[in-house]
């Protein structure tokens, strides 16, 4: 391999591993403040691709306007999922919860395929993002393969500054760190709560428009790979944090690319590599890479 | 209020059990309407609802069509067909997009010796052995070969790689196919690479296939994928030519490809509605089709759904029965009956018999080039 | 006598059952026979995976993995060789896997056993992690199994699976396979080891301060679970006749996650009336997508309405009974008919110093919990260990009794050395404690969480209580636990309680019954971690009398720690003060009293 192939794949994966991590923000921001594996997180994800492609394709609006309205379906149904379906069950036990994200799971993606159809649909990509910039070398890229990073980056840094410098964000810490006691501090867990939710899904629907973006096509099935392939960055980066899961979704990227890149025989294997890889990181770090390690008081 | 509930429900399956008709020749259809599939199995319900549409009754009775999801999921086709036969009594069945479903469902329908016709389940194997499994859809190792043929003889190409979706056995199978026979013809194989179902990222690959310097590339993807990796070759300014095969014969692969899927070529059906010479029975489904789906093309999924139709109307017209094992008899003997992908013979093995077209996308439409012969 | 009538109704209502599948054929036609079949898959399914996580508590998502394994050793084992010749259409199969091959019975056994051999190998590095990660290593796994399995197609045929496998699931094969797994986990559970398996689930730490290997517990049942999931897949590819390795996915993982949740998590009774819901549910729910007729008005059926109405179900049912159906309760006939209503001697050491702690230091990254810290105890002594908050009084007990290893120094008991010792090998030594913040096995009786205790002295093995009609050792030696158990909580005047769920006594009651279950150890010292917290004068009273009882009929010798200084006064021989980790003074209550320096770091300088 020579070095402009190196580049090119180096390029690929920053921009692969950057959505992955995305997608795994959301993740982690629902399972950091009710250690709830929200299953529907990818389904979500689906939801924002498909409402993007509704404004755009369909009523034709323009871009900026299609990418806002989604940003706003998409959180309103992210709301009402966590309203339906996991707000009665603050009290249970936390697998009756991860039933309930299966449930709604199973219900979003084949409601989908009633509503929507099995048939998977075209996203038009704008054209500006998409004329490709050639380097010496033969090494291509486009504005999107750019503006993904940059967009993920931004959005992990806005989180970042509203968790730690935020009061709303104090309380979501806070409630993290122990739901009863912040209850006691006269915070509004309930608001606190769903305000986690709505950014989560506000990233998934994110998400979601750039994977639609980048790989231009919708179907009812679509968040399925990437909802378990950014739940595993997520617990790479240590379930829980915010940058963790910004760097797992890199790392998987990483991991997904150059295996091919340079072992492409064993492309078939590819995926186990990184689940591979995911088990080694939690042997050595049972928490990920940068999780909070949770004492078990005695 | 719990026991009440309990008996309701068992009254309510009860009342599901169908009662049978004399005069209704009934057939099953089991396809893939909800799960990963979803998309092919809805395009083949569409053309055999349409066959049936126009074709009502057969030797004068009602025939009415019993419809199964089977989700996908192996475990559910195989209780989807059982439904059919125990509880429907369903005199033929038609089924299935994917050929892990055809086979789950066909062991059924083999033990209870009901006839069944596959749409589009290529795999040798869903034939193989059985006496009541019948398709309309020719096999992956001659599709394969004809790709490979036209590549080579057609096109004079003689560096070619695959790349192949490892958990497909349709992709899996069409690739060994495609390079024993590139191989065999005195082509090279410079490249082999994989990549699984639901992959989106194919950068990796390509950029690994454009460092092999390829003259063509076997891609026997479906549509949805393979739209999308046509799509990041452009991309990557990838130099090199694309070839696939019948899953990739979908009208939206162009909106789903853009500009990236021009001069794709593929293997197909010799159906196609640009076809400048038609049957009557293709120029048929078009006219109808057109008129129930102004907005959308048929494809070949969905003249496959409507051939299988078209193969049962003529096996129970020649049996002069609407009894399986007759029906099952009449099907081993068809011969070049005329269908909306050209003429079916059904050979040896119950496999269909029947030309092979080559497609390309010229100027933002799917165009009909010719047939070709598959040096197997 | 209840017992015998409720094994007659048993087998009563085995045999009518196994006459009903008999009869089966002839009244159910061959789509409701196949829904019986799923169902008894499906529980054996449900209930392995209960094994290992209703049961035992360890968050698994990788039980498809484990029953492709199976599905693939059993179909490989059962095709013939020109079956197998035909298939391998694209690779070549392995020479020496065409003529492998063995009868049905055989090849689900061997499925299910090299699904448990893959399962070992699975738990041995990853049953170290807990709660949601472990689920994740496990998906990881189960995963990378699939993957495997696609892509050595010599071995599997890759993705093009495997068909043509004789249809050898028949109804009694189903049904007896679920029979026999169902006797031999019942039994289990019944035996005084399922009382340890729902003890590491309910509270690992007190398990292992009872002298219990949790990480060879869970091992053990992670193991038996796979083998569980391996059969159930065996018998799934023989009842389809055709698998691939798609039809391993995570979904089938969430269908049985669904089905033991929705039946109730830890109850047996619940996985199978799970199974029979969810499966005839999700066919019976077929009528929604067919077209309906109701009077004149006709509904065009709609594919995918069928998974809308069971996902929202699923969600209902959640919502509204999220324990499940059963809950962790079972079914026994007992429902069915109204209900009608020695001093244990230990062995004498003959070492006259217990314990012997010497300059221990204990510290967590740069902060030392203890500094230097040595004190011995005599036998039959009772030893007060006393300070302010953050004192380490705790941490010395972690110390003491395995939890920490200390970062320097050593502790004897008995004269040999246990530093760095694990808490159920310490408490193997003879060394038994109970908690601040009191860790009983919540969902279980009073009377299960002293037997639970007494599991270590017990000599029978794991397997045995798989049948323990052949092997009675399980039912002796349970009933002699029982009997000592009910003993102790009568000698502690908690027998009253016996039946009670341990998580429902009142708060003095749960104290006594850790310390019970602490005896059944058959401890020779017991550290006790603020016995009188919570407790009204009255109340500490009592317990000021119970501990010396404690020591003079049990032969013990007593650690423990207190803030109640009336408590500790009285009933300490002798009493050792720390303060911020540092020893500052020992002696006589009277001492103790007197000394400055105490009277300081309980109230500040100054106040001296």
């Amino acid at each position: 391999m020579n070095l402009n192939i190196f580049v090119q794949h180096f390029i690929n994966a920053l921009s692969l591993g950057s959505l992955y991590g995305l997608v795994a923000v959301g993740y982690t921001m629902v399972y950091g403040i009710l250690r709830l594996i929200n299953f529907a997180h990818g389904d979500i994800f689906m939801l924002g691709a498909y409402f993007v492609y509704f404004a755009t394709i369909v009523y034709h609006l323009p871009w900026a306007i299609g990418v806002i309205l989604a940003v706003i379906g998409t959180t309103i149904c992210g709301l009402l999922v966590d309203r339906i379906a996991y707000k009665p069950l603050r009290e249970a036990p936390r697998i009756s919860a991860l039933i309930s994200a299966i449930g709604v799971s199973f219900f979003i993606e084949n409601f989908a395929v009633v509503v929507f159809t099995g048939m998977p649909r075209p996203v038009v990509q704008p054209a500006i993002l998409m004329k490709p910039i050639e380097f010496s070398g033969g090494v291509r890229l486009i504005p999107l393969g750019i503006l993904v990073p940059v967009v993920a980056f931004v959005l992990v840094g806005g989180l970042m500054w509203l968790l730690y410098c935020t009061k709303p964000g104090l309380a979501m810490r806070a409630i993290s760190f122990d739901i009863e006691t912040t209850r006691m501090m006269g915070v509004s867990v309930n608001k606190i709560i769903a305000l986690a939710f709505g950014l989560g899904s506000a990233l998934a629907a994110v998400a979601g428009i750039m994977w639609a973006l980048r790989y231009p096509r919708v179907e009812p099935f679509m968040g399925m790979t990437p909802g378990i392939k950014a739940f595993i960055a997520a617990v790479f980066g240590g379930i829980g944090s915010v940058p963790g899961a910004m760097i797992g979704g890199l790392i998987l990227g990483f991991v997904e690319i150059m295996s091919v890149a340079f072992f492409p025989i064993l492309s078939g294997y590819k995926d186990a590599f990184a689940f591979l890889l995911l088990i080694m990181i939690l042997l050595f770090r049972p928490t990920g890479l940068l999780g909070e390690k949770l004492e078990d008081k005695i | 209020m719990r026991k009440f509930l309990a008996a309701l429900m068992l009254v309510l399956m009860l009342c599901t059990v169908a009662s049978a008709d004399d005069d209704v020749i009934k057939v099953g259809v089991f396809n893939c309407l909800t799960g990963q599939n979803a998309f092919g199995g809805q395009l083949e319900l569409e053309g055999t609802q349409l066959a049936h549409t126009l074709n009502p009754t057969i030797l004068g009775k009602k025939v009415e069509l019993v419809i199964v999801d089977n989700k996908s999921d192996k475990v559910e086709a195989a209780n989807a067909v059982t439904r059919l036969i125990e509880n429907d009594k369903v005199n033929a069945i038609i089924g299935t997009y994917g050929s892990s479903l055809a086979m789950a469902g066909g062991e059924v329908a083999e033990k209870a010796g009901i006839p069944v016709i596959g749409t589009s389940c290529t795999n040798p194997l869903v034939t193989d052995g059985k006496k009541f499994y019948f398709r309309v859809c020719f096999i992956d190792p001659f599709q394969g070969a004809g790709a490979a043929t036209y590549a080579f003889r057609n096109l004079g190409l003689k560096k070619a790689a695959t790349l192949v979706d490892m958990s497909n056995d349709y992709s899996v199978g069409l690739g060994k196919f495609f390079r024993d026979s590139f191989k065999k013809m005195g082509g090279e194989i410079v490249a082999s690479l994989f990549y699984q179902s639901g992959d989106t990222d194919f950068t990796a690959q390509l950029t690994a296939l454009i460092d092999a310097k390829p003259d063509i590339v076997f891609l026997p993807a479906y549509f949805a994928e393979g739209a999308i990796v046509l799509k990041q070759a452009k991309e990557l300014g990838a130099p090199f030519k694309f070839i696939g095969a019948d899953a990739m014969d979908n009208p939206e692969i162009v909106t789903l490809g853009g500009d990236a899927v021009e001069g794709f070529m593929h293997t197909t059906f010799a159906y196609d509605p640009s076809m400048p010479e038609m049957n009557d029975v293709a120029k048929a489904f078009t006219t109808e089709w057109n008129k129930i789906h102004p907005d959308k093309a048929p494809n070949v999924n969905c003249a496959l759904g409507y051939d299988c139709y078209i193969m049962l109307k003529d096996a129970i017209e020649r049996a002069g029965s609407a009894e399986p094992a007759k029906i099952r008899d009449a099907l081993e003997t068809t011969k070049d009956l005329p269908t909306v992908t050209g003429m079916t013979t059904i050979n040896a093995t119950h496999d269909a018999e029947k030309d092979m077209g080559i497609v390309e996308i010229r100027n933002g439409k799917k165009t009909f080039i010719g047939i070709v012969q598959p040096e197997v | 006598m209840n017992r015998l009538r409720n094994l007659i109704l048993t087998i009563i209502a085995v045999l009518l059952f196994a006459f009903f599948l008999d009869k089966a054929p002839t009244f159910l036609n061959g789509y409701w026979q196949r829904i019986l079949n799923l169902i008894a898959i499906n529980a054996i399914l449900a209930l392995s995976l209960n094994l290992i996580y209703g049961i035992t508590g360890m968050f698994s998502l990788g039980h498809a993995g484990f029953m492709a394994i199976g599905a693939y050793v059993s179909a490989l084992l059962v095709l013939t060789p020109s079956q197998k010749n035909a298939m391998w259409i694209l690779e070549d199969i392995y020479p020496w896997l065409l003529n492998v091959n063995a009868p049905f019975i055989a090849s689900i056994i061997i499925a299910g056993l090299v699904a448990a051999f893959f399962g070992l190998l699975v738990a041995l590095p990853v049953l170290r992690l807990g709660g949601d990660y472990l689920g994740i290593a496990t998906l990881g796994f189960a995963e990378i199994i699939r993957i495997l399995i696609t892509n050595t197609a010599r071995l599997t045929n890759g993705s093009l699976g495997l068909k043509g496998i004789p249809a050898y699931t028949t109804l009694f094969m189903s049904w007896g396979c679920l029979g026999v797994v169902l006797l031999c986990m019942v039994c289990m559970l019944r035996s005084n080891f399922g009382g340890v398996l729902r003890a590491v689930r309910d509270d690992e730490v007190a398990a292992r301060m009872m002298g219990i290997n949790t990480f060879r517990v869970k091992v053990l049942a992670f193991t038996l679970g796979c083998f569980g999931g391996g059969l159930g897949g065996a018998l799934m590819g023989n009842l389809i006749t055709t698998i691939d390795p798609r039809m391993f996915m995570i979904t089938q993982t969430y269908n049985i996650l669904m089905i033991i949740v929705v039946g109730g998590l830890g109850s047996v009774t619940g996985s199978i009336i799970g199974s029979a819901l969810v499966t005839t549910m999700l066919e019976w729910l077929r009528f929604v997508e067919n077209p309906i007729t109701i009077g004149s008005i006709n509904i065009p059926g709609i594919p995918g309405m069928r998974m809308v109405i069971f996902s929202l179900l699923l969600i209902v049912v959640i919502i509204f009974r999220r324990e499940g159906i059963m809950g962790m309760r079972e079914f026994t006939w007992d429902i069915f008919f109204p209900k009608s209503k020695a001093k244990p001697k230990t062995e004498h050491s003959d070492s006259d110093t217990v314990l012997e702690v010497r300059n221990v230091v204990l510290k967590f990254g740069g902060l030392s919990a203890i500094e230097n810290l040595s004190f011995d105890i005599k036998r039959g002594q009772i030893m007060g260990l006393i300070g302010p908050n953050g004192a380490g009084k705790t941490s010395a007990f972690n110390v003491i009794s395995g939890f920490y290893k200390p970062t320097s120094g050593t502790i004897k008991f008995m004269g040999k050395s246990i530093g760095g010792m694990s808490p159920d090998e310490v408490c193997r030594e003879g060394m038994s404690r109970t908690f601040q913040n009191i860790r009983l096995f919540g969902h279980e009786t009073v009377l299960q969480n002293v037997m639970i205790g007494s599991r270590i002295r017990q000599k029978y093995s794991w397997w045995m209580t798989l049948a323990p009609f052949i092997f009675t050792d399980v039912i002796r030696e349970d009933s002699a636990v029982k009997a000592r158990a009910m003993d102790l909580l009568s000698q502690l005047g908690l027998a009253e309680f016996a039946d009670e769920k341990a998580s429902s006594l009142p708060y003095g009651a749960q104290r006594r019954l850790e310390i019970a279950r602490a005896l059944a150890t058959r401890p020779k010292f017991l550290l006790l971690d603020e016995p009188a917290a919570g407790m009204n004068p009255q109340e500490s009273e009592e317990l000021l009398q119970f501990i010396r009882r404690l020591r003079d009929e049990f032969d013990l010798t007593i650690l423990l720690i207190e803030h109640d200084m009336k408590v500790v006064m009285n009933v300490c021989d002798y009493i050792h003060v720390l303060d911020q980790g540092v020893h500052i003074a020992d002696g006589t209550p009277d001492e103790i009293k007197a000394n400055p320096r105490v009277v300081e770091a309980y109230l500040g300088k100054g106040a001296a």
